[in-house]
């Protein structure tokens, strides 16, 4: 399902916003004009990402500095280990993110 | 006796089958808790670690006569103590 | 906060971070009872769950590597040895953690 998440300019370019569509923490991260949507929660220790600080398209966790790949929510020092991204269209200035329906963490 | 001195952590299990290793075929030893020793101390004897070859910081660190073990390795510490001679 | 059921929540929360790298809890639970409690006590003092089998040093970015699970950052050397330093996690085809070596990475280099 389609939800939205965010005014395309409420976000500025090289920062980050927290959502929660149906309670869901998500982070949008403007990066090159594109607005990235990954969870908020290191897969580590569910430390929140918002925290944490942008260098390029990686994220550093504020905890314990693990690093994520923005755009594929891979962790940069074992790909196996990913937190969820989640797809995403504009539409009249507005980005909606789709969730699944039953989304764990 | 070939000296038996250690590296170790309070906090470290396999640091404790170490000991009782030693304990167990009465060979004394000392240790030095690295976790529990001031920051300047602990500097010391990670140069001191780093110098014999250690590569980490993994403990424990177990030094029998002029022999480095870093791990808990029962055989080799048998090794080196010539207990197996005569064995096998 | 209650130490055993810190232990409960660190073993939830590591257990999802070892299953994609292809390990799991030690089969030895008295091992892994006393070293996720290390771990609780470490946490408490640090406020992070470090490593109760490597010692801790005043640069970040190497103690970083040993906060628990720390294998991602040590990752030929435990797979070398089917288990991690602290024999917490060991490769998910072990049944008996007692045959494998604490073995350190300087001699898995030199083969
Ligand atoms: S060696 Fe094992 S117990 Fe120690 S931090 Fe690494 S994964 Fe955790």
């Amino acid at each position: 399902m389609w939800i939205f998440a965010i005014t395309e300019n409420e976000i500025k370019e090289d920062s980050m916003s927290m959502v929660f569509p149906k309670g869901l923490p998500v982070l949008l991260i403007k990066k090159a004009g594109e607005i990235y949507a990954i969870s908020n929660k290191c897969a580590h220790m569910a430390c929140a990402l918002a925290g944490g600080t942008l260098d390029g398209y990686t994220i550093e966790c504020p905890c314990h500095d693990w690093k994520y790949d923005i755009r594929t929510g891979e962790f940069l020092d074992a790909k196996e280990i990913k937190i969820q991204v989640y797809e995403r269209k504009l539409t009249d200035g507005e980005i909606h993110i789709k969730i699944e329906e039953e989304v764990g963490w | 006796m070939v000296k038996v001195f250690m590296y170790t952590l309070s906090t470290c299990p396999w640091c404790r089958k170490t000991k009782q290793f030693f304990r167990d075929k009465n060979i004394p030893f000392e240790f030095v808790d690295y976790d529990l020793q001031s920051e300047e101390e602990q500097e010391k004897i990670m140069e001191e670690m780093s110098r014999l070859g250690s590569g980490s910081m993994a403990f424990p660190f177990v030094r029998i006569g002029n022999s480095i073990v870093v791990g808990y390795n029962p055989e080799k510490y048998s090794d080196l103590l010539g207990l197996n001679k005569g064995k096998k | 906060m209650n130490v055993e059921s810190r232990k409960k929540a660190l073993r939830y929360l590591f257990q999802k971070v070892i299953d994609p790298l292809g390990y799991k809890f030690s089969p030895d639970e008295e091992l892994v009872d006393f070293l996720l409690e290390q771990e609780v006590v470490l946490e408490k003092k640090h406020g992070i769950p470090f490593c109760p089998c490597q010692g801790l040093t005043r640069k970040r970015e190497d103690n970083m590597k040993i906060v628990c699970p720390c294998i991602p950052f040590h990752r030929e050397h435990f797979d070398a040895i089917k288990r991690c330093w602290c024999g917490l996690y060991v490769h998910k085809d072990v049944t008996n953690p007692d045959e494998l070596r604490q073995i350190p990475f300087s001699e898995i280099k030199r083969g």
